[in-house]
């Protein structure tokens, strides 16, 4: 990982730098509870991927099977449409997780960007600052909602959709920690020596950017799984035939009273999940971020 | 401390400045025409083209919005395309049960969530702070409306304490609004108090492992007396500090708890107004909620400053 | 821990304050949408009819034999040749701002509602004059016999021809009149409308109801409560947990799925109503494409299949629906299986065939998927599978029902506000009449949403108005029936008779295809 040609001392500083992380990530690896989260989150993904293989069709509707008991070809009965639960439950996994991830990556790649623009340029940064608070002064369900709904809708949609609101809390953090790094004795050394300016943020700010931005991006995939949720329920998430949890909970609303299952299957989903994903970020947090400069949202 | 709030409170227009510009952008750069829905049955051409002019939509974007502007800050919204009344007369009918359904939750939370926190810190990694902490997780991990649905069908439909629905606004006494938000605000409480457990927990850590309790400590006064004197004093600022900010994501689950228990307000308005794309409305309640934000960043941030005079500067 | 519970709950059980004082003076009501205007004339609504009725009288009213009785008027008096009708209104008469009711009033209320409606477009179509010849007379002078007249005035399903202040009469019928004064039973509290909540109605002490006992629309109307709520709940399961709790009286619509809820309830009861039942459509707009092309509409119609709606909506309650497209009612009096082969067999490969012919290029279908109507939500995600294996494209945009309701009346494309199918659902009064049902007027520009387009079928009803037996009539009937399942005016989706969910301490709730609210009472 360390670059060969670089200054001795800006090795040595790296090196310093860096290798708590890579400890501490090795240090999480005998944590069971981490150890169990990990896996349950690996096994989502496996379900996502391989759900063709594991499930049915989880859009064929067969009206004469509606409410249906469990049976060999619907494990977990079937729905008001009579579609599978199971298959349902198992393609849910996708959009939870593809929402989760994307915009875990769409929120970081725009916030480090921004953040180390706006930690780097004064006036630059002071109008992104602003810009900042402004965003973050409308409530981000309601942006998110706001935006999922008036734009064509669709799963790139309530990505986008969810993904704004998280932009200015990465860059915020991201223009904290960088401008902390800025300010280190040798990092102002290296300035004065006359380093130059993609020289100071790919060796100095972008390392000391990782495990807070990491962290956050793990606390902001968990915001928007549950998000995506909310959006789903709410009805301006993905069109209602596409199977996501957050939509299976809503159309179980009518029928919670004689058939209870069909809101507690993707709820436990979607309540394992977003367990793993916060324990996970909150273990992250703990090993690479002890100051703590990420914030914790739901 | 007159000229830091003044500061303040100067700082916060250019952002609600902004936060209009992005609402106006969001509302007029997405497809679909206001006039075409306000014209309604059979309107001619004609007709429609005096309902743009009448809006002001015939004029390039950027006089719209300051036109638009203008009017809001002289607290004139416009009217709702969907029901043809003005915006701030539908916002002012919803304010009530918005305000109350928030105030209740944050008692509550702080009432779960500070309690929590300490005691969890007190016994600092034992298997109380594990349970306490646990529970905040899992706070975190379940979707406010299943919490909501499972409290409704115990305690409204199978034992009928509380309504199933609805509000009861506070003229018809205290007590019958309180009947009917505990529910909504119990549900959301509970998720909400896992945040502010988790940062109550932290500062208090923070404040038990500073110098001053420690020689308390050494004085020999009671654990308890400790907890509650020294350390809840000094955590009194960050928790202030994590409810204003906190309240943005209360918002989140005020839309969410409306919809679920019928509540008639701002939350609801807003997301019927969006799948309506009553454009007014989206825009006035949109900002009513930033302008709320702000004001209680605001509140939290003068609070702070008062409590500590080292913040103002 | 359940006894904590328990305890728990009886504490709040108590504090809970006096509820039932106030609830033996308030009716609330959960109608199927949002009421957000009360304009009948503006739209029509159901949602809006049947608040609008709460507030608003008639000059006449159908009797349970569907007999137009009189109302507001006291009586009428039809010359020898037919062609005059001199209306007298009864004495006492009060819109809710207090002014008296005039037969100017009355005047300009039905050309209002005349300039909108196919019934009274009709009427209006027939007559040399129409006038008030002092405050209590209007004088109607046609300019060739027709026998519907009372009829039209009584009219009992949408538009309904309300009376209004002449003032608010003369706002275009395009536009809805904001706060609507009316003469009715009870009075609208403007102050207290909250729309997308709740719309408030009181007493209108003034009233003078007619003495004759109830009979449908006809008779006494004696307004029992003080208030009247009708208030919007989104969501059906919430709403019918209320009606159980206590906490609302009445439910427009009990989907066949919820019907158990009320097993072992004695709080409420879900009732089969509307006498005939209603029926549901999928309605086609012809002015946009791809369905302003006659193929692509044929192709529409092999597309769906009736079965799996009525089964995704109406499950294994068989008595509750009747696979029917008949354009007049299967149980109606010009009930016929002419032409309805093709709305019945469901042949998704010829539909894709039809599609190929016309050259469809892919222009996507838009579903308005309303949300808040159980029965809505089920058709629009049975039908798109069904439009997608038949060769379109679609295209969903979630929504609710007064959204629809607005969005339907826009000729607009489909990018600019416009649309492309929507469902909706007609009682028996309305559909089961060659002169009021919307689908067979072929009416162009002027016809019903849609806008079907036919010359013939325009003539056909003009024949049917002044066609003498009954043998003329069942023939023209058969005619215009053919006609529209070749244009494709709408795709029949069966008939089914829906339950109300109503409060057992209500008595008095009055056996009619169109809910009324008045004699309604609340019982100890």
């Amino acid at each position: 990982m360390a670059a060969p040609n670089s200054p001795p001392q800006t090795v040595a500083a790296a090196r310093t730098r860096r290798r708590p992380f890579l400890e501490s990530l090795a240090h999480l690896r005998r944590d069971p509870t981490t150890v169990v989260s990990a896996a349950i989150l690996v096994l989502f993904i496996l379900i996502a991927i391989f759900a063709p293989l594991i499930a049915g069709d989880p859009t064929a509707l067969n009206p004469i099977r509606r409410l249906g008991p469990p049976a060999p070809d619907a494990w977990l009965g079937t729905d008001q449409l009579g579609r599978d639960v199971y298959a349902r439950a198992v393609y849910g996994t996708r959009v939870s997780l593809i929402v989760g991830g994307a915009v875990a990556v769409l929120a970081a790649i725009p916030g480090v960007a921004i953040g180390i623009y706006a930690s780097m340029n004064r006036v630059g940064g002071a109008i992104v600052m602003r810009l900042v608070d402004a965003l973050m002064a409308i409530p981000a369900v309601l942006l998110a909602i706001a935006l999922a709904a008036l734009l064509k809708p669709g799963l790139p949609t309530l990505i986008i959709a969810i993904s704004i609101p998280e932009i200015p809390r990465m860059v915020r953090l991201v223009r904290s920690v960088a401008l902390s790094v800025t300010a280190q004795p040798y990092v102002t050394a290296a300035i004065a020596a006359g380093s130059s300016r993609s020289r100071l943020v790919f060796r100095h700010i972008l390392p000391n950017t990782l495990a807070p931005v990491i962290v956050q991006a793990t606390y902001a995939a968990a915001s928007a799984i549950i998000a995506s949720a909310i959006l789903s329920f709410l009805g301006v998430g993905t069109s209602p035939e596409v199977p996501s949890w957050g939509g299976m909970m809503a159309d179980a609303r009518g029928f919670f009273r004689f058939n209870p299952e069909l809101m507690f299957y993707p709820g436990l989903l979607l309540s394992v999940l977003l367990l793993v994903t916060n324990i996970l970020g909150d273990r992250l947090s703990d090993a690479l971020d002890p100051r703590k400069v990420t914030q914790k949202m739901p | 401390m007159l000229r830091y709030a003044a500061q303040r409170i100067l700082a916060g227009i250019p952002i609600l400045l902004l936060v209009s510009l992005f609402i106006f952008s969001l509302v007029h750069l997405t497809p679909g025409d206001p006039a075409l829905l306000l014209a309604g049955d059979n309107a001619s051409p004609a007709q429609v083209d005096e309902i743009r002019a009448r809006l002001n939509l015939d004029q390039p974007l950027w006089r719209q919005f300051a036109l638009w502007f203008g009017d809001a800050i002289r607290l004139d919204l416009g009217n709702s395309i969907y029901s043809g009344k003005p915006v701030t007369e539908l916002i002012g009918q919803r304010v009530e049960p918005t305000l109350v359904l928030s105030t209740v939750t944050l008692i509550l939370t702080v009432l779960i969530a500070v309690p929590l926190g300490a005691v969890s810190a007190w016994r600092a990694n034992t298997i109380v702070d594990r349970l306490a902490m646990g529970f905040a997780v899992i706070g975190f991990s379940v979707p406010v409306f299943a919490i909501a649905y499972v409290l409704v069908y115990l305690f409204a439909v199978r034992w009928g304490v509380f309504p199933v629905q609805g509000y009861k606004p506070l003229d018809e006494g205290m007590l019958a609004t309180l009947h009917s938000v505990t529910l909504p605000s119990v549900s959301l409480a509970l998720v909400f108090a896992a945040l502010i457990a988790r940062v109550t927990r932290a500062s208090v850590l923070d404040a038990l492992n500073e110098n001053y309790i420690r020689t308390a400590h050494a004085k020999g006064l009671g654990a308890p007396r400790i907890l509650f004197w020294h350390a809840l004093k000094s955590v009194g600022v960050p928790v202030v500090t994590v409810i204003g900010i906190g309240f943005a994501t209360l918002i989140g689950g005020v839309v969410v708890t409306e919809s679920v228990f019928n509540i008639p307000g701002i939350g609801r308005l807003t997301v019927d107004a969006i799948t309506r794309r009553d454009y007014p409305v989206i825009q006035g309640s949109i900002l009513f909620f930033s302008a709320m934000l702000i004001l209680i960043n605001l509140v939290v941030d003068l609070s702070y400053a008062a409590i500590d005079p080292r913040v103002r500067g | 821990m359940r006894h904590l519970i328990r305890r728990v709950a009886l504490a709040a059980a108590l504090l809970a304050p006096a509820m039932p004082a106030l609830a033996q003076e308030t009716l609330r009501l959960r109608m199927n949408g949002d009421v957000n205007t009360l304009d009948p004339i503006s739209t029509t609504n159901f949602t809006v009819r049947n608040a609008a009725y709460l507030m608003f009288d008639t000059l006449y009213a159908m009797d349970e034999t569907y007999q137009p009785q009189p109302q507001m008027a006291e009586g009428t008096e039809i010359s020898e040749d037919g062609l005059t009708y001199t209306i007298t209104l009864r004495d006492g008469l009060m819109f809710h701002d207090g002014s008296p009711v005039t037969a100017a009033d009355a005047v300009a209320s039905l050309e209002r509602w005349g300039s909108v409606d196919g019934l009274g477009q009709t009427l209006f179509s027939k007559m040399e004059s129409i006038e008030a010849t002092d405050d209590r007379t209007l004088v109607i002078q046609l300019a060739e016999p027709w026998g519907l007249v009372l009829d039209a005035l009584g009219k009992i399903s949408s538009n309904v021809p309300v009376i209004m202040p002449a003032e608010q009469a003369a706002t275009p019928a395009s536009e809805a009149v904001q706060e609507p004064i009316g003469s009715g039973p009870y009075r609208l509290v403007p102050e207290e409308w909250v729309p997308g909540s709740v719309v408030v109605f009181e007493k209108f002490e003034d009233y003078v109801p007619r003495d004759e006992p109830p009979s449908m629309a006809a008779g006494g109307k004696i307004a029992h409560f003080d208030r009247v709520e009708a208030i919007y709940i989104p969501d059906t399961a919430t709403a019918i947990n209320a009606l159980i709790a206590g906490e609302i009286d009445w439910i427009e619509e009990v989907p066949a799925d919820m019907l158990r809820y009320f097993d072992g309830v004695d709080t409420a009861e879900a009732v089969a109503a509307r006498q005939s039942g209603n029926s549901m459509q999928l309605v086609v707009n012809h002015l946009n494409p791809p369905f302003d092309d006659p193929l692509v509409r044929q192709a529409l119609q092999l597309a769906v299949s009736q079965d799996d709606f009525l089964l995704a909506a109406y499950g294994d309650g068989e008595d509750r629906y009747l696979k029917c497209a008949a354009v007049f009612f299967c149980n109606g009096p010009y009930a016929t299986d002419v032409n309805t082969d093709r709305v019945l067999e469901r042949d998704p490969e010829a539909a894709q065939a039809l599609l190929d012919e016309a050259g469809y290029d892919g222009t996507p279908v838009m579903l308005m998927h309303v949300s808040d109507i159980p029965t809505h939500d089920a058709y629009y995600a049975v039908l798109k599978p069904m439009l997608e294996e038949a060769g379109f494209t679609v295209e969903v945009q979630p929504s609710d029902w007064a959204t629809v309701a607005t969005r339907r009346a826009s000729k607009e494309p489909v990018a600019d506000g416009g649309w492309n199918v929507f469902f909706t659902g007609w009682g028996f009064v309305d559909q089961s009449n060659p002169m009021t049902n919307v689908y067979v007027s072929g009416a162009c520009d002027d016809a019903w949403f849609g806008w079907a387009c036919s010359d013939e079928l325009q003539q056909l009803r003009e024949d049917f108005a002044v066609a003498e037996t009954e043998e003329e009539r069942m023939a023209l009937a058969e005619e215009m029936q053919r006609l529209t399942h070749d244009l494709v005016s709408y795709v029949p989706l069966g008939q089914a008779f829906p339950s109300v969910g109503i409060a057992t301490d209500l008595e008095g709730y009055i056996e009619s295809p169109v809910p009324f609210f008045w004699n309604l009472q609340r019982v100890e």
